[in-house]
């Protein structure tokens, strides 16, 4: 019962931090909803169906969703962050904030499967690489979490989303060290035991520092 | 200032986070930097390009960091109560923010410094002693390093003063993605699915360096076009724009001049930008290289008809700029044609056609065709083009130059087709006679020609083709035969490696066709026996020297053909590879019934005897008269 | 009843609050103090914003440290206050009453008397953002007002308001008072004289003294003269000069003294108290 009220109120609080988002709000369901399944669809009619096709959508899901995956978490993590008067939302029995944001972390990713779930009925396959995505969506939320606290900045926190994901982009398929992500082969377990289930424990660690932080290091403006 | 500028030090220094973000991007382009000079001279294919190679990827994360830093830098006076202090001091907010950006300003002279510094110390490493290479090299620095850092500086700085904390986020990270290759993929997805051609908005939002995902052109380097640097400059003026006009408020006379200023840079930038002119063109775009070509030819309909005349020499004016312009004067042995035709590249737009007295005739110019009425003097000895334009492959700019002498660059006789879709790459096209040429060229670099040399620039001589090269180019002389190379590649091009690619050559050449000079073309898409060709004046244009015997013996076969001599040669020099397609022919014809070229030459071989099959098969190619393709003539074998 | 026994706080290598000692029972206290005496941080300490020993603070003889539902008897204003400002009023405080963990069919209730209260319930579909400094400040106190905590802490809250604003927020203290421990933390003198009935005084992370507000004007009896500005040289022994003035055509001086002087003494007000206790005299 408790627990259900709890619940309430985290689902309550998500769409209240959504909505104090405004337009920024929109931006992750429209890149998972509209803007990958439209460029999918280009890719179809260039390709048609096939593994040109697969590979194709596997490399844009790989530059898109782990990016949004941290949109909403970020700006929302603005007000605890930035915003004059923070200190009044740390002054509550649950201090730390990672659950709140692991609630819109979530959100997101089932939105992502969901997608990636209607993808793989049309390129077998593709849902595998659901978890793929969610190690490095993991990766990028504990490097956000972690550094929205560290940093006391928002705009600091995305300049270093941003720049790793360019980074990824530009190293694609480099191999090599295990934080350059995009690969456009299929997930195969040596790939998922060398690249992405690294990332995901660096995710978690980065996100547990960032939860220390969160706890025993805040600032206040 | 001297104290303002230390308060604002101080005030950079005073939050741990810039410096620490600062000092770790910092050093990562060190590493980047110092584990390429390290390694010099690195990854050979990249050649003495390798330090430039491994610094323009750098250009993008510059961008996006000096973009937010100065973001953050700028929105702080808002948060720290500081801007309305500044407000209300006489020249509060010019200072504090010129202060501020002459500290982003140092940072960026830093990068770009230790940048420089590195592909300097590359120059001195790998002996690159040309003038003009160490130039473009430090040019690339200073524009992609520096100037892009900078636009970043001043959109930051133009997010903080006029937009809130939420839009200024979502424009800066738009106009980096928007620019960033995700763009260029969207962008190649919308052309090739529905023909949306977004490119030109793409290639004029994207500030950064062209051509990373494949080898450099050592011939021309990296782009420094106008197109290139007239776009910075507008991004620059632009962004330019609000930080002054927000700053300036207290002093209404310099503010309007300095965004007056800023708007009529812009405006001139851009229209420097849209004019015609040869553009730097991402790899993936519609404008790349043979995609530009494949994709026009692919609906364009190309004609063959014999024009009744041929051209008896040529007379050349070429200025290359912008683009080639071009006025070409064409002498025809046919005086009283009503209507003369030739083939000119469609890129090549003709102004103006006139005859040998200045008279103008009236023209048509249809995609790769050209007809010109006959005036009404009714005679005409000779025609003279006047026409102006580019081809990505094929180009004429300020860079550099690369006109082989089998693309119509100039106007030939008669119609031709010019693009072979099917392999993706031009045909040869060529006089069918040795004509004579003379040939001026207005280009402030050096213009290697394969006709004799008359002056600077200036050429003359008699040949089935004009080939032009400019760039980063030399000439040597190796074994009597001067070779135009492109010193930058030393993969390929070592002294002694070219030395030794060349005699090799030479040596095994057994055909007695003299070779006095070989100029290498840079890359282009290109079938095999398209790879290089000897023209009549003895010249051997081709893409490298390194197994150039093979392409050699190739280039004297005609396409049609091509399948017929690769069979040939796997039959004579790999024979187990020949049975080996042999078996998988025989295997896919009992499920298709489809006779393989293979099967048609072993019936042939068993029918005739191996002697006789493969001397009809010689014969064969080297007949010219004879235009049946392998698969007709191997039917016609058996 | 909040306590706070020999509570200590460093920053490093500064030292914030030094062996601080007191006892808040019902009522409404001043803390005054000048810039960096302490008083965020001794506030931030009482809201566990910052981590204090076992038992230096202690809520009805529970240390804090242990107390699970010791924020529920807080309600907290901090000196700046600025947040989801893209949300409705009604909305931002649903936000924080839902962070407080309240629940239930009362919420709703709660939000429009506490609104009511600080009369902003015209406002109460209003975006924050589109409120005045005032009517922020005042959401503020409505927020803090959210689930009828018993112990309040506001830090610097009639900063940056005009006098009228001052007024009504002297007003709201005066309704909401009764069972209450209120805590404001000011260096506006006069807000504490209207309102409260202990005043603190805060000096280098010490208490100077802790009394009723008469009790700290009284500090000043005795010690307050009127001193023309020409006739300043004629000043004994130390002496702070507390305020400058024009009267009759000439500058007089308003003189704190510790020493007596040869000049007329002027009525001392609460600052001077407050003067008198900073200096030591």
């Amino acid at each position: 019962m408790r627990a259900q009220g709890s619940v309430r109120l985290l689902m309550r609080r998500m769409w209240l931090h959504l909505k104090n988002l405004r337009a920024l709000a929109l931006a992750p369901p429209l890149v998972l909803n509209v803007l990958l399944p439209f460029v999918s669809y280009l890719f179809y009619r260039q390709e048609g169906l096939g593994s040109a096709l697969y590979f194709h959508v596997l490399e844009f899901v790989q530059y898109l969703v782990p990016f949004f995956s941290i949109w909403w978490v970020l700006f929302t993590l603005r007000e605890y962050v930035e915003a004059d008067g923070n200190e009044l939302l740390f002054v509550s029995r649950s201090r730390g904030k990672l659950p709140d944001m692991l609630a819109l972390f979530v959100l997101y990713q089932l939105n992502a499967a969901l997608l990636l779930c209607l993808g793989g009925a049309v390129l077998p396959g593709m849902q595998l690489e659901f978890f793929r995505l969610l190690c490095v969506s993991v990766f990028y939320f504990g490097l956000v979490y972690l550094l929205a606290f560290l940093t006391g900045s928002i705009i600091l926190t995305l300049l270093a989303a941003l720049a790793y994901t360019l980074l990824a982009l530009l190293a694609q398929d480099a191999g090599g060290l295990f934080l350059q992500y995009i690969r456009t082969s299929p997930l195969t377990l040596p790939l998922l035991l060398e690249t992405y289930l690294p990332l995901l424990a660096l995710g978690l660690l980065l996100a547990g520092a960032g939860a220390a932080v969160n706890r025993f290091a805040l600032r206040f403006r | 200032m001297r104290r303002q500028m230390s308060l604002t030090i101080r005030l950079f220094c005073k939050d741990w986070v810039l410096p620490a973000f600062t000092g770790l991007f910092f050093l990562y382009f060190h590493y980047v930097l110092f584990d390429e000079a390290r390694t010099l001279p690195g990854d050979r294919l990249l050649g003495d390009l390798a330090m430039l190679r491994a610094t323009l990827p750098l250009s993008m994360l510059c961008f996006v960091f000096f973009t937010f830093v100065s973001y953050y830098f700028a929105d702080k006076p808002r948060h720290d109560a500081l801007l309305e202090c500044a407000r209300v001091t006489r020249h509060g907010l010019p200072r504090l923010y010129g202060s501020q950006f002459l500290l982003l300003l140092a940072l960026d002279l830093l990068f770009t410094l230790v940048a420089a510094g590195y592909n300097a110390y590359a120059c001195f490493a790998l002996q690159i002693g040309r003038a003009e290479a160490v130039l473009h090299i430090l040019g690339c620095v200073l524009l992609y390093i520096f100037l892009v850092s900078l636009a970043g500086i001043l959109l930051g700085m133009a997010a903080a003063l006029t937009l809130n904390r939420f839009a200024a986020c979502l424009v800066l990270v738009l106009f980096i993605l928007l620019g960033s290759p995700l763009a260029l993929y969207v962008a190649q997805a919308l052309y090739y699915a529905l023909w949306i051609d977004v490119f030109p908005v793409y290639e004029f939002l994207c500030l950064f360096p062209r051509g990373l995902e494949s080898l450099p052109q050592h011939s021309v380097g990296y782009s420094l076009l106008p197109d290139r640097i007239s776009a910075t400059v507008f991004w620059l003026a632009l962004f330019a724009v609000p930080v002054l006009w927000k700053t300036l408020c207290d002093r209404r006379r310099a503010r309007r001049a300095a965004a007056l200023a800023c708007a009529v840079l812009c405006v001139g930038s851009l229209a420097v930008y849209l004019l015609p002119m040869a553009r730097t063109a991402s790899d993936r775009s519609a404008r790349s290289g043979y995609v530009w070509d494949l994709d026009y030819y692919q609906f364009a309909e190309q004609k063959e008809e014999d024009g009744g005349f041929s051209v008896t020499g040529y007379d050349m004016d070429l200025t290359v700029g912008l683009q080639l312009s071009a006025r070409v004067t064409a002498q025809v042995d046919q005086p009283a044609l009503p209507c003369y035709k030739f083939t000119l590249y469609h890129g090549y737009q003709v102004s103006q056609v006139t005859d040998q007295d200045g008279t103008p005739l009236r023209f048509t110019q249809q995609g790769d065709t050209l007809a010109v009425e006959n005036g009404a003097a009714g005679r005409v000895d000779s025609l003279t083009f006047t026409y102006a334009g580019d081809n990505p492959t094929y180009y004429a700019h300020a860079q550099g130059i690369n006109l082989p002498g089998h693309f119509a660059y100039y106007p030939h006789s008669g119609y031709h087709a010019l693009y072979d879709v099917e392999n993706q790459s031009f045909y040869k096209l060529l006089t069918e006679q040795p004509v004579d040429v003379t040939l001026r060229v207005q280009y402030g670099k050096t213009v290697f020609c394969d006709l004799p040399q008359t002056g600077r620039n200036t050429f003359a001589g008699r040949t089935d083709g004009v080939t032009l090269l400019a760039g980063f180019l030399t000439e040597e002389t190796v074994n009597g035969v001067q070779v135009v190379y492109p010193y930058l590649d030393t993969e390929q091009f070592r002294p002694e490696q070219l030395a030794a690619d060349l005699n090799g050559f030479l040596a095994s050449k057994t055909d007695g066709r003299e070779i006095r000079k070989v100029m290498i073309l840079p890359g282009a898409q290109m079938e095999l026996h398209a790879r290089c060709h000897l023209y009549s004046d003895g010249t051997l244009v081709c893409m490298q020297l390194r197994g150039l015997a093979s392409y050699y013996e190739r280039s004297f076969i005609a396409p049609q053909k091509q399948e017929a001599f690769n069979l040939l040669k796997t039959y004579r020099d790999d024979p187990e590879n020949f049975e080996n397609r042999l078996a998988a022919e025989q295997t896919a014809y009992q499920s298709t019934g489809e006779t393989g070229m293979a099967m048609l030459l072993q019936a042939a071989v068993e029918t005739l005897g191996e002697e006789e099959a493969l001397a009809r098969v010689d014969a064969y190619l080297a007949d010219a008269a004879d235009r049946r393709d392998s698969r007709e003539f191997l039917e016609g074998l058996c | 009843m909040l306590t706070v026994q020999g509570l200590n706080k460093r920053f490093g290598r500064k030292t914030v609050l030094r062996d601080l000692s007191i006892r808040f029972d019902e009522g409404v206290y001043g803390l005054l103090g000048p810039n960096g005496a302490g008083k965020t941080t001794l506030m931030r300490c009482l809201t566990r914003l910052y981590p204090v020993p076992a038992g230096a603070v202690q809520l009805n003889g529970v240390s804090v440290q242990d107390d699970r539902d010791y924020l529920r008897h807080i309600g907290y204003l901090p000196q700046k206050f600025g947040l989801f400002r893209e949300l409705r009023v009604y909305e931002m405080l649903e936000m924080l009453a839902n962070l407080k963990g309240m629940r239930g069919p009362g919420v709703r209730e709660n939000i429009e008397r506490c609104v009511a209260q600080v009369n902003l319930s015209e406002h109460l579909h209003s975006k924050v953002r589109t409120l005045s400094g005032g009517m922020v400040r005042r959401l503020g106190i409505a927020q803090a007002l959210l689930g009828d905590p018993e112990i309040l802490i506001f830090d610097e809250p009639t900063a940056g308001l005009d006098p009228e604003e001052r007024l009504r927020f002297k007003r709201v203290i005066a309704e909401v008072r009764p069972g209450r421990t209120v805590l404001i933390s000011t260096h506006i003198v006069s807000d504490v004289e209207a309102s409260c009935d202990t005043v603190v005084v805060l000096d280098a992370g010490r208490i100077v003294t802790s009394g009723p507000s008469e009790a700290l004007r009284r500090r000043a009896a005795g010690k307050t003269y009127l001193v023309p500005q020409t006739d300043a040289a004629g000043l004994q022994g130390d002496y702070v000069v507390q305020d400058q003035f024009e009267a009759d055509g000439r500058i007089m001086l308003k003189v704190l003294s510790g020493q007596p002087q040869a000049f007329p003494a002027a009525e001392a007000t609460l600052e001077d108290g407050y003067i008198c206790a900073l200096r030591g005299l």
